[in-house]
């Protein structure tokens, strides 16, 4: 049987495309969309409930991760508001340990205190696996007291796009 | 107001500033037991447990603040 062979190599001993080749393209795919409605009080970063698995065809490829959804605060002891959110790859935390990647902020709000807002998270992650990746998204408030509700309305929406390097 | 709505105002009035995090709905004991409790954390990430570690909210309780609202 005839062996196709890339600069003399097995197709397993390839680690990398030629030159030739052009990069920096979108190798796949995936998507989450759910309406996974989550609440939480947690001053430390819990699930939100939104995953998804992506398997990268290279070590190179590096992983771009779009999330949005609609979100509500609402605040029994403080007029301000701080909320933060992290992607987790594999049970860890890949965003900054304390503050995650992003956060909203609002400041002496009403006596109200509910406050709803479109949230979008967008990070560029490098693996470095041909592995199996699992992505969640986390969120917690900053003070005690306060309440996030995950995916108030509509669809929350995780995307992951594996970039060809 | 929904369930899951109710269910956080009713918690912080039995127990303010207890930690949990919750899904979908609340509306049976089933769905209480399914409440993820904030007991811990790690690098800031939260320990959590299934099993109430606070006796001030059962379901019971929780079920009549909720029906208040």
């Amino acid at each position: 049987m005839a062996l196709i062979k890339l600069n003399n190599q097995s197709l397993t001993a390839v680690t990398s495309l030629p030159a030739a080749i052009p990069t920096g393209k979108i190798g796949q795919v995936v998507s989450y969309s759910a309406q996974n409605y989550g609440n939480t009080t947690s001053t430390s970063f819990v699930d939100t409930g939104t995953t998804l698995n992506i398997t990268p065809t290279a070590t190179s490829s590096k992983i771009f991760l779009t999330f949005n959804s609609g979100t509500c605060f609402e605040n029994n002891n403080y007029s301000n508001f701080y909320m933060r959110a992290t992607f987790d790859r594999n049970g860890t935390n890949i965003g900054a340990v304390n503050d995650g990647f992003t956060g909203m902020y609002q400041y002496q709000l009403s006596s109200v205190n509910d406050f709803g807002f479109t949230f979008h998270m967008n990070y560029l992650d490098s693996p470095s696996t041909t592995s199996q990746v699992t992505y969640k998204v986390q969120w917690r408030v900053n003070d005690s007291g306060a309440q996030i509700y995950h995916n108030l309305e509509g669809l929350s929406t995780l995307t992951a796009m594996e970039v060809l390097a | 107001m929904d369930s899951l709505q109710k269910f956080g105002k009713a918690v912080q009035t039995l127990k303010p500033n207890v930690e949990f995090v919750a899904y979908d709905k609340m509306e049976t004991e089933e769905d209480f037991n399914k409440v993820k409790w904030v007991i811990g954390e790690e690098n800031k990430v939260a320990i959590t447990t299934t099993t109430n570690p606070h006796s001030e909210i059962t379901w019971k309780l929780l079920k009549a603040e909720m029906d208040k609202l």
